[in-house]
Formats: structure tokens, sequence, C-alpha cells
């Protein structure tokens, strides 16, 4: 009897470790987890929705948050989340299946206490670019004509896999200057992204822009001259 | 008696070992973004996540069209991630410079990723 039992569990323990731990573990769905931060994935828009986590547990002594999306134009747009409503708020980027134009949002979400004290605050940017949804416009001419006009808005890429020089390892830079005054630069704390240039009701004006991206340990850098003229005019880029 | 309920057994564990191996999940190609470097310069970054065992590696083949015409892309204009590529995101950079499209303007420009089985090769020594 007692060699018959032992012959069943011998029997199982050997079932158990030709197949592994498939008999008996359950797996979760499979979710993809990038902890380069160096891809589209980072920040772009794959769907029109996004399901934002809120994580309440890092910030115990938070009572309620407020999450500030704002887009290119500059618009923002606030929502206030209590702290037992959800672990997640799902936005809506845009309704129809494949955006109208590519956008860059910065979301700002707080947390605060019951008084309004802030005790956490979290940051990130997200792109709706067109070629996650749809056909895009490739241009290869080189004296293209149209290349370097720019009209209200522009989403520009940065990455560090642009530069050539693979001493460049630190996030990039980026100086947009009008060759008559005007000139901003912007840092970035990731190694990719898209940032969002406002050229229309933000006091940038007509004109030529020279852009130029730049990374931190090289002297590499990615230049572009771009024009915003009066709706109707062509010039010839040089 | 035991030599043979031990065959079966063994038999059993091999088949369900294999059925496992079999129910495997097919490598999938998702998460693809186009993009011209604008205003930088014209190449075009093709972003994908491959979806495949930890282990497996794939070549990824890369289909262009404009709308629905067939695009011939040389391989020397693609770069990036294209041969034996392991699971997770990838990267491949299509310069239409180094390509028969140079100055044209695809208006309705798309790509079509297959992950394709790695070849093997003998070498002889």
């Amino acid at each position: 009897m007692n060699n018959k039992k032992n012959s069943v569990a011998a029997r199982v323990a050997a079932i158990l470790l030709l197949t592994g731990s498939t008999v008996l573990a359950t797996s979760s769905e499979q979710v993809f987890v990038d902890g380069d931060l160096r891809h589209a994935h980072w920040n772009t828009v794959f769907t029109n929705t996004v399901n934002l986590s809120l994580d309440w547990s890092a910030h115990p002594d938070a009572a309620k948050a407020r999450l500030d999306i704002s887009d290119i134009s500059g618009t923002t747009y606030t929502t206030n989340l209590a702290k037992a409503a959800a672990s997640y708020y799902i936005w809506r980027v845009f309704e129809s299946d494949v955006p109208e134009k590519e956008d860059a949002y910065t979301l700002t979400l707080t947390f605060l206490t019951a008084g309004d004290a802030i005790v956490g605050v979290s940051t990130a940017r997200l792109a709706v670019v067109r070629g996650a949804f749809s056909n895009v416009a490739i241009d290869a001419v080189e004296a293209s004509t149209t290349w370097p006009k720019v009209f209200n808005a522009a989403v520009i890429p940065y990455d560090l896999s642009f530069s050539a020089d693979a001493a460049a390892a630190a996030p990039a830079r980026l100086v947009i200057a009008k060759q008559d005054g005007r000139a901003e630069t912007n840092t970035f704390a990731e190694a990719v992204g898209f940032y969002g240039w406002q050229i229309v009701n933000n006091g940038w004006g007509f004109g030529m822009y020279d852009l130029s991206l730049t990374f931190t340990g090289t002297s590499d850098s990615c230049d572009a001259t771009v024009v915003r003229m009066p709706d109707g005019t062509m010039i010839r880029l040089q | 008696m035991k030599t043979t309920a031990a065959m079966r057994m063994a038999v059993g564990c091999l088949i369900g070992h294999l059925a496992l191996s079999a129910v495997a999940e097919a490598p999938v190609i998702r998460d693809i973004v186009v993009r011209q470097r604008w205003p930088w310069n014209r190449r075009v970054d093709i972003d994908y996540v491959l979806d495949c065992e930890a282990t497996q590696r794939w070549d990824v083949a890369v289909s262009a069209f404009d709308n629905d015409t067939p695009l011939d892309l040389p391989a020397d204009s693609l770069s990036g991630e294209i041969y034996s590529v392991s699971p997770g995101a990838g990267r491949i950079v299509w310069d239409p410079l180094k390509s028969g499209h140079t100055n044209a303007v695809l208006p309705q420009f798309r790509v079509s990723l297959t992950p394709v089985p790695v070849p093997l090769y003998m070498v002889v020594i």
C-alpha cells in the first residue's frame, strides 16, 4: 500500500518536473514593459483613449488629485479626482479613429491633501502623431519648397539616436531662434520625445527660424532653418 | 509491467510538453509608428514592438506602400533593428535619399512589418 502511494507521488513529482511550473502556475496577461525609455511607446499615443494610472499608495497623505493636460496651443484641461473614485483615469485624447492633427501634450498629475497641500507631482509628455494611426506624407525632395515651411504649430522630434556620435548620452536641448530676434531654449529630461512648438498667437510672428538640437556630451547637433510666412507667399530656402 | 507504465508516463509527458510548445504565441509586431524626422532630415523612423518568446529571434521584413502602390526599398536604405531581433521595442530607419524615391513626395506612405524566421546558415570550415 505504502509502495503504491509512493509510486503515485513519484509519478506526480515526475510530471511536475517534466512539465515545469505550467501545471500549477497561472500566468498574467502579457504586457509590454519598457525600462529603456527610448522608444516611441513611451511618448506616443496609440489609441484615442489612454488609461492613466493613479498611484495613491505612493502618496498615503493624499486625499485628492488634480490632472492638468496642456495641448500644443497651451490650453489646459483640468480634472479633479477624488481618492476613493478609482485607481485610474481614462483620458479621451480625440474622438475619431484617426487624429485630425498632430499634437503634443504635457500631463501633470498633482496629489493633494484635504487641505490642498501638494504631496506629490508626476509629469509626462505624450504626442499624437499621424504615423501611429494612418498613412503619412513623406517628402524626399532635397530642394523641396514645402519642407522648410511651418504653419500654425509643429511637433518636433528629439532623440538621442539622431546624433551620430555615440558619446551623446544625455538628454537633448532644443534652441529655437528667430533670425531677427527672439530665442527660446528647451531642455528635455527624456532621451526621446516630441516638442510641441506653438508658433501662432505666441509672440513668434512671421520670419525665418534657426532650430538646433544639441546633445550633452558631444558637439554633434541637428540643425534646420524653417520659415513661417503669411499665407499665400512662397519663398525658397537655400 | 513497471517498465511499460514508466514508458507510457514518459511518452505522455513528452506529448504534453510538445503540445505546450506548439501553442506558444506566434510572433506579433504591433504599435508601429512611422514618422519622418522633420525638420532635421529626410530619414523616416519606423518604431515597432515585437512580441515573441524571450528566447526567440526574428528578422523583420519591411514592405512599404504609397497608399496601395508597393514601393521598392533597397536593403542599404534600411538600417536599425531588422535582423535577428529579440522581443521588445525596435526601430528601423529608412533613408529615402538612398532609394529610388529621391526627389519624390509620397503623400500616403505606410509600411507593413512581418516577422520572418532567421535563416540558418551552414558554415564550412
